[in-house]
């Protein structure tokens, strides 16, 4: 098992190599840099910013000494929020993307499946097509729609809960945000669960159950195990789609969280921080990724590694 | 029964044509009432947005600086309101005084006074605005100080209103839809290229060749890929085929697994072997058995694609990256409208419908296409 | 034996409402058991005989609804709310099904899984409940039970699975227990195990039992009364003894009839050698798992065969044998070690290519009619596939007529030529194979179990057929079956198979008769091949 860890996260280093380098020349060889503002410095200026931040050295060196200071852990200086370092800006950032994409994920997961699930059940009546045609809605819906339907319902038209910001993270701030974010999310499971529940309902081992007089209870629990096994499996694009949709959940709302700090970076040519972006956003996916298979061969015994 | 007879003389009836899968999975089809109803909607739609821009009065990039962002409707504008101020509007231009103003029908009648002679070039005003036709001098008193006017009114439809620099929303969205669905196809038709062959090449041969590409595949698909298509976009500008190409080059990795898992598990089946134990080639095979069965679930993941992609279309159209103005697509419309919900909540509510009601009926094609090509319950 | 009737089938209709409107699965049926006897269905795919149990305790699928009377220890049952039936089901009726390998929920120890009931019938603790599991299984024969409570079902042998099944069917003393073709998805000899749990089970707990089957040989010698049913009504009923012994119907007179018979006589002496193999190998290599090293199998171990000129070499053993390995080994379509001539011409050193002009004079015609036509042609186009790269000179027309000839050659109407596979019935579809194998007019074919998938009656119209094609054309067949009734009436001589080794091999008669080892006597036990003598 330890062995299994071990070997997975050794198998991601090279994918993560891949895309730090990828990410490092694509993003120097492309026009324009972080110091061209719409007022063009004067040049003394620029030559010592360009040598505080070791622009001034060749390319493939700024790659070298780039990657030693990964190797340390160090993101790097940001370009932009130039008092502060890619790490510290992490540090603020991470948490309230982590708390708000995991709260998503929490209540994507149970109202998603316990819909799916009674859609199943109920196959064809009219909570099924009730459950589906809201789960089409939910998956055909963008995002930049709902935030700013929920804003106007509940922040103006209500005025039950705040419009945006983070307010150092009170519950009523994030309310909003975890709704739109979990939206999408609870239509795309309820729809897998249904469809992987149907297929269970109507497989042998179910007929087993029902020939042996199990109570409903009873079906529930080896059916759902069994449907739960798609649901697991959907979990690491879902936590990819999570972190898309930060960054629109983050600019709308105006949460100070990875995603918004990624599209500012970009327009503003800041080097560090996108690679920094990138990297974060790359080890999270390969640690979801290790966690969704053992979560899915813990429910499975059938591809167990022993 | 014997050899020779058979050989020589050509069957005598003609051989009844039998039932395909694919025509049962028509005949499934055109059963499905809610994937009929998306096909003919669709249809309608591509029709709207080739076509209908033909009709609308107005082109998709031309600006009515006097109506900027008035509401959906059904009687042409302007409206009685919006004579008057208007009216006051062009005569405090031309610096000149009203005295009398008619409305009469679709014709505005007006005196005008000033202590000067006043020139008539200054009635250009009258048709540099939206709202009337050239003014015509009906009558000069007073050595040209006093000038009786008539201006006939314009009337214009908006009959889903004008976005915030005053462009007819109704073209606009006939334009923005065709380019959604453009790139939605095209960019899907990218990916179906590319992940066909990169699937089939992988799961037909097998063994090196596989586990090489599908490497690839799973390294590509650990990259936070819609990260890559922002920077992409951001570094390298913002144009269309870049957008498709990024857009397609996420979406392949899809396709290419479900090509391949279906071109393995077809390799196992037995009519294959057959075929092999015939002495049928590679293309053969490739061409007769494996591709003509892996074409229902790539048709299927292609209808579920168009939509998924005209979504990432919008999402980066949202983000300001995606199709720039004077063209535009549903997505900018979307976050445009979405910026005025406030006030102005129909330059959201209309394209988002059309976007809703064009992805509904999108999902309901594949899905229902599903069901026809793969019925488990027969 | 003669007890009170304990379930009492009056009258039962099944209907299913499918898109191509109702289907009238079961006609109206009556069925009486009594208490401790054993009741056998008989009939063909089809004709009702699974529904109509199935009907019965209430496990239609979604789209079958029933009408009539079932009465169990003299209780309606039918119509019950699945509450009601869940207090029947399990405790005073079970059922046991064909797939051993799905009937248990793979994701659950086979400890938990039998508990269950037991917890919800019997009323026992968890603790409890497992205790008496682990009897169960001790009951039903699973060695190494405490091992095995702790087993997954995956861990278990498809036998094995079957036991945990019966286990549980009869864990809370049921007064019935239906029984649905529950050995037809085993080997022979495991079939003979599990028939004997059965009856061995059946006299220490004196329950009834249903048994669904198509195999009038388990129906002889396990159960006392007979039902046959046809298209889903009952044609015949009565004792055992007397309905194998005296049938009246025309249907069971067909099915018993049915049995391929007949044995082949031997090709002349001096007919050529046409395929010879020395000392085949066939090595496959199974990648390494998540955490398993790559290891070797070797499916086929050192077989040599030699088959003359009109020869039929039957190839029997059970599966995993590694007689389907041999078979393709022999036509080049497995990478395989050892020296193979077809004629007067070497195979080892021809590549794919190479292989190709030879593949017209050796064919294979496969078990499964359903898998081995490709869905998305038509027939015409099936049959002909070979002659556009054997003969690409002749035209469509040419080809059109070939097919016509081949496949009334196997009887069926050459107007079919522009259907599609699935319009067509099983038999019909393995006609469709073997035409397809013959229009090239090969000299050697490979016979994959070709009639293992096919009922008994449809089994032997195969047979005819195959015997009568290579009477006609002089042609060599490798026969591989598991079925010993078929291979009897197809082959001159027989090998025997067991784990990649030829473990016997001589003259059918002498193979039958005269058994050699003991692995070839369980097999021919286990096939209950006396069934016909003893009948007469």
């Amino acid at each position: 098992m330890a062995l299994y860890i071990v070997k997975r996260l050794l198998s991601a280093l090279p994918t993560l190599f891949i895309i730090i380098t990828l990410s490092f020349f694509l993003m120097r060889v492309a026009p324009g840099g972080p110091f061209d503002l719409e007022r063009p410095l004067e040049a003394k200026v620029m030559e010592n910013l360009k040598r505080v931040y070791q622009l001034d050295r060749p390319l493939w060196e700024q790659y070298l000494i780039y990657l030693k200071s990964l190797l340390h852990g160090d993101l790097g200086p940001s370009f932009y929020w130039r008092d502060f370092s890619v790490n510290e800006l992490f540090a603020r950032a991470l948490p309230i993307s982590m708390r708000i994409g995991a709260t998503a994920l929490g209540v994507a997961l149970v109202v998603g499946s316990l819909l799916g699930a009674l859609a199943a059940l109920r196959q064809n009546s009219a909570a099924d097509y009730a459950v589906m045609t809201g789960a089409t809605l939910g998956i055909t819906i963008p995002t930049f729609v709902v935030a700013p339907v929920l804003q106007l319902v509940f922040g103006l038209a209500l005025a039950w809960l705040p419009l945006g910001g983070w307010n150092d993270g009170a519950w009523r701030n994030s309310i909003l945000p975890i709704a739109t974010l979990a939206l999408p999310q609870i239509a795309i499971i309820a729809r897998l669960t249904r469809a992987s529940m149907i297929e269970v309902l109507r497989s042998h081992h179910i007929r087993t159950l029902r020939s042996q007089g199990l109570p409903l209870r009873y079906v529930l629990k080896h059916s759902l195990r069994a449907a739960a096994l798609p649901v697991v499996s959907y979990l690491g694009p879902a936590a990819a789609a999570l972190m898309t949709g930060s960054i629109v959940v983050e600019t709308i709302f105006a949460i100070p969280g990875i995603g918004r700090y990624f599209v500012d970076a970009a327009l503003n040519r800041d080097y560090t921080l996108v690679m920094g972006t990138v990297i974060l956003v790359a080890v999270l996916v390969v640690l979801f990724n290790l966690v969704v298979d053992l979560v899915y061969a813990w429910l499975d015994p059938r591809v167990r590694y022993e | 029964m014997t050899a020779i007879d058979g050989a020589q003389s050509p069957p005598s009836s003609p051989a009844p044509q039998g039932r395909s899968l694919w025509s049962d999975a028509r005949a499934r089809l055109m059963q499905n009432r809610a994937a009929v109803a998306s096909l003919i909607f669709l249809a309608f739609l591509a029709l709207a947005f080739t076509l209908g821009r033909a009709i609308t009065p107005h082109a998709y990039d031309q600006v009515f600086p006097d109506y900027v962002k008035v509401q959906p409707s059904l009687k042409p504008y302007p409206l009685a309101d919006q004579i008057g101020p208007a009216l006051d509007r062009i005569v405090a231009r031309m610096r000149v005084q009203a005295v009398d103003r008619k409305i009469e029908g679709d014709v505005v009648r007006m005196t005008f006074e000033s202590p000067r002679p006043i020139d008539e070039r200054l009635l250009a005003y009258f048709e540099r605005s939206d709202l009337f036709h050239p003014a015509r001098v009906v009558e000069r008193q007073e050595e040209g100080r006093r000038l009786v006017v008539e201006a006939p009114i314009e009337r214009r439809l908006f009959l889903f209103g004008t976005d915030s620099n005053g462009r007819d929303l109704l073209s606009r969205i006939l334009l923005a839809g065709g380019i959604s669905l453009l790139i939605g196809i095209l960019a899907s038709l990218v990916a179906l290229i590319i992940g066909v062959a990169w699937g089939a090449i992988a799961g037909y041969f097998g063994g090196r060749v596989d586990m090489v590409m599908m490497r690839i595949v799973d390294i590509l698909y650990s990259l936070p890929f819609i990260f890559f298509v922002i920077l992409l976009v951001v570094f390298f500008g913002r144009n269309f085929v870049l957008m498709f190409i990024a857009v397609g080059a996420i979406e392949w990795l899809d396709m290419a697994r479900i090509v391949r898992g279906q071109t393995l598990s077809i390799k196992r089946q037995e009519y294959v072997q057959a075929a092999e134990a015939l002495g049928v080639d590679s293309s053969g095979i490739l061409r007769r058995h494996i591709i003509p069965n892996t074409l229902g679930p790539v048709v299927v993941f292609l209808t579920l694609l168009v939509p998924k992609v005209i979504l990432l279309e919008s999402f980066l159209s949202f983000l300001g990256l995606g199709v720039q103005e004077p063209m535009s697509s549903l997505g900018v419309l979307i976050s445009d409208g979405a910026k005025n919900i406030q006030g102005a909540s129909y330059m959201l509510i209309a394209p988002a419908t059309i976007f809703i009601a064009m992805l509904f009926a999108l999902n309901f094609v594949g899905d229902g296409l599903r069901d026809a090509l793969d019925p488990k319950d027969r | 034996m003669t007890g009170e009737p304990v379930l009492e089938i009056s009258g039962l209709k099944v209907v299913f409402s499918t898109p191509d409107g109702p289907v009238d699965a079961v006609r109206g049926v009556d069925v009486s058991v009594r208490r401790g006897e054993t009741v056998a269905i008989v009939g063909e795919s089809g004709s009702g005989k699974s529904q109509m149990m199935m009907a019965s305790i209430g496990l239609l699928a979604s789209n079958g609804r029933s009408s009539g009377s079932v009465r169990l220890e003299g209780r309606e049952i039918l119509g019950l709310s699945s509450r009601e039936l869940d207090r029947v089901r399990g405790r005073r009726v079970t059922m046991i099904f064909q797939e051993p390998m799905t009937s248990l929920d793979p994701l659950f120890r086979i400890g938990d899984q039998l508990a269950e009931p037991l917890m919800v019938h019997g009323g026992l603790s968890r603790g409890a409940a497992k205790a008496r599991a682990l009897e169960l299984l001790r009951l039903v024969g699973i060695p190494e039970p405490e091992r095995r409570i702790q087993s997954y079902p995956h861990e278990l042998s498809g036998g094995q699975r079957q036991r945990v099944m019966i286990a549980m069917a009869i864990s809370n003393n049921p007064a019935v227990l239906v029984a649905d073709e529950p050995t037809t998805a085993l080997d022979v000899t495991v079939q003979a195990q599990i028939l004997a749990l059965l009856a061995d089970l059946q006299k220490r707990l004196g329950m009834a039992i249903v048994f669904i089957t198509h195999d009038l040989g388990i129906v002889r010698r396990f159960a006392d009364r007979v039902y046959v049913m046809r298209r889903g009504e009952v044609v015949e009923q009565g004792e055992t003894a007397r309905i194998l012994a005296a049938p009246q119907h025309d249907y069971t007179k067909m099915l018993l009839e049915a049995e391929p018979t007949g044995t082949k006589a031997p090709p002349p002496a001096d007919a050529p050698v046409v395929v010879s193999a020395r000392d085949v190998h066939v090595t496959f290599k199974m990648p390494a798992g998540m955490f398993k090293p790559p290891h070797l199998v070797r499916a086929v171990d050192g077989v040599s065969v030699e088959l003359k000129r009109g020869q039929t070499l039957g190839v029997v053993g059970e599966s995993g044998s590694g007689k389907s390995t041999l078979g393709r080994a022999i036509l080049k379509l497995t990478p395989a070690a050892g020296a193979i001539r077809f004629e007067d011409r070497n195979l080892a050193p021809l590549d794919r290519a190479a292989m190709r002009p030879l593949r017209k004079s050796m064919q294979l015609v496969f078990q499964d009619p359903f898998g081995s036509l490709s869905p998305r042609m038509t027939v015409g186009d099936i049959i002909t596939e070979g002659l556009l790269v054997h003969e690409p000179q002749i035209d469509r027309a040419a080809r059109e007529a070939r097919a016509a000839q081949a496949l009334t050659e196997v009887g069926l109407d050459p107007a079919s030529r522009n259907r599609y596979p699935h319009e067509f019935s099983g038999g019909q579809r393995q006609r469709i194979a073997i035409a397809r194998a013959m229009i090239l007019e090969p000299a050697f074919v490979v016979l994959d179990e070709p009639t293992s998938a096919l009922d008994r009656s449809v089994q032997r119209e195969i047979v005819n057929l195959l015997r009568g094609m290579q009477e006609r054309r002089g042609l060599t067949y490798l026969f591989i079956s598991h079925d010993l009734a078929v291979v009897r009436a197809m082959a001159d001589e027989i090998i025997v198979m067991k784990d990649g080794l030829a473990v016997e091999s001589g003259p059918t008669r002498q193979i039958y008769e005269e058994p050699r080892q003991d692995y070839t006597r369980n097999l021919i036990a286990a096939a209950f091949l006396s069934r016909r003598a003893e009948a007469a």
